[in-house]
């Protein structure tokens, strides 16, 4: 049973204190609910925070990759095709030569690029299949480096630097072979990207020249160490 | 139970007036004039003391066996045992405890709201797409500005040339340019060359916040005393190039003369 406690409250010994603001567990309660609320609120900013910065950054300490992530590994697989496409159009020899021609030469080369660019290439092929025939000419090339001018989701431009060797019997029907100086070589290629592979559908030689503007697939086939012509068949 | 007057001066509801002033009395005997339950003992026996006084109290106060034992005095300075709720206030007072918000949980929400924050002050310090899209940009054309200046060199002004050049890069690529040009300069006036340095392409190899590398392809003309015409030298370099403040500097360039 209640008892009121002692009417005058000015000793502060013995009076309970009459307003329930000044209730220590409801101002306890108040502030757990305050507290509740800033947090709830801290929590939705926070969620919202970290879901827009994780979107519109990569981290690839946490695995969440990035646009310029998907970019950076776009670019990589454009140069790795420009310059698996320099390396098999510039290798051949000899003991790719089936009769008059190079089918499995003419296999790699088509693998890395579109059917357009593949119709160009099997009117140029011949040429490089008859210095081989005639002559016995080989040739293999090294790519120095490759970049990637222009890219986006489907198409892009390549830059490729590299140089290719040609070697020929030092005599007719000899085996030992010579091999000519190093002519390097800077191409611009062009890739499509078809079905999710990137594919070469056209390259052209950079001299810097103002003629740059013919095709590698037109350029004739000689050994002149020009970039037009070495990055030809 | 929350103490009375009586309970104070030690007496029960009943006690006359001069058992009270006798418990007054005691009470405050051996106490100094500054204690507070001095005072406490003074105010119950002016409420007490006076009659009117003490019937307005004792209709606030239920009935209360005269014998229960008074406290002892340490309830005049101690803080008092709150009151017991009535019957009536049980329920708003459950319905309070109820809605008191649990500790672990404020302990919980303050935890994942803590473990966000960091996250997101984490994220906070990493490059933004649009960031690393735009440093890349900066570096390329930064990349085709610098090439252009340190390929090239006029053996009229080598200390100059050396110079500008040596603004492009950072210090630990200096050192390697340095000493590749001291070979340079120690040739150049013998033969006059000259080297201007024209761009054809150039293209990102890798992209970054802070560290790009860029492919150029360039031609330099060369002329030398003993030549008619320039000898067009076609070149391509990787740069390699690392952001200074708002600059961005050649770190790194490794170059392959292609054909003259």
């Amino acid at each position: 049973m209640a008892v009121p406690p002692a009417p005058d409250d000015r000793s502060g010994v013995i009076s309970e204190p009459t307003s329930t603001d000044s209730d220590p567990r409801k101002t306890s309660h108040s502030l757990r609910l305050t507290l509740l609320v800033v947090l709830l609120v801290l929590l939705v900013v926070s969620v919202a925070a970290v879901g827009y910065l994780a979107a519109t950054r990569p981290v690839s300490a946490l695995g969440v990759d990035g646009d310029q992530d998907a970019l950076q590994s776009e670019r990589e697989s454009v140069m790795a095709q420009a310059e698996q496409f320099m390396r098999r159009i510039n290798t051949y020899g000899p003991d790719l030569l089936e009769g008059d021609t190079m089918p499995k030469y003419r296999e790699l080369v088509e693998e890395v690029i579109t059917p357009k660019f593949a119709a160009d290439f099997e009117k140029n092929a011949p040429l490089a299949e008859a210095t081989v025939k005639q002559a016995g000419v080989g040739r293999t090339a090294e790519v120095f480096s490759t970049g990637v001018s222009v890219i986006d989701s489907d198409s892009a431009t390549a830059l490729v630097a590299g140089s290719f060797t040609q070697s020929y019997p030092s005599s007719p029907g000899s085996d030992d072979r010579v091999e000519t100086d190093p002519a390097p070589f800077r191409v611009q290629v062009s890739l499509l990207k078809i079905k999710g592979t990137w594919l070469v559908d056209d390259f052209t030689p950079l001299t810097g020249d103002t003629d740059d503007t013919g095709t590698g697939t037109d350029a004739p086939g000689t050994d002149v160490p020009a970039p037009t012509e070495g990055a030809s068949p | 139970m929350t103490p009375t007057w009586y309970d104070l001066l030690g007496v029960g509801q009943g006690a006359s007036a001069e058992e009270i002033r006798a418990a007054w009395k005691a009470g405050i005997a051996d106490l100094d004039p500054g204690d507070r339950r001095f005072r406490s003992l003074n105010q119950a026996a002016e409420v007490l003391l006076d009659p009117d006084r003490r019937a307005a109290y004792d209709a606030t106060l239920e009935p209360e066996p005269d014998d229960e034992a008074p406290e002892d005095d340490a309830s005049l300075v101690e803080p008092v045992e709150p009151a017991q709720p009535h019957a009536a206030d049980k329920p708003a007072a459950t319905a309070t405890e109820r809605g008191v918000v649990p500790a672990w949980l404020l302990a919980a929400l303050a935890v994942v709201v803590a473990l966000l924050l960091a996250c997101a002050g984490y994220l906070v310090t990493q490059p933004s797409d649009d960031a690393i899209a735009t440093a890349t940009s900066e570096a390329q054309g930064a990349a085709e500005r610098a090439v252009t200046t340190i390929l090239a060199y006029d053996y009229r002004h080598l200390d100059e040339d050396q110079q500008a050049s040596g603004e492009l890069m950072t210090s630990d690529y200096q050192k390697k340019y340095d000493a590749l040009f001291s070979q340079i300069a120690a040739n150049a006036p013998d033969l006059k060359v000259v080297v201007t340095v024209e761009l054809v392409a150039s293209g990102v190899v890798r992209s970054g916040d802070d560290r790009v590398q860029v492919l150029v392809f360039v031609n330099r003309p060369t002329l030398r005393q003993d030549q008619a015409e320039p000898v067009v030298y076609r070149d391509q370099a990787v740069l390699t190039m690392v952001r200074s403040g708002d600059e961005w500097l050649v770190d790194d360039m490794s170059t392959n003369q292609l054909a003259g």
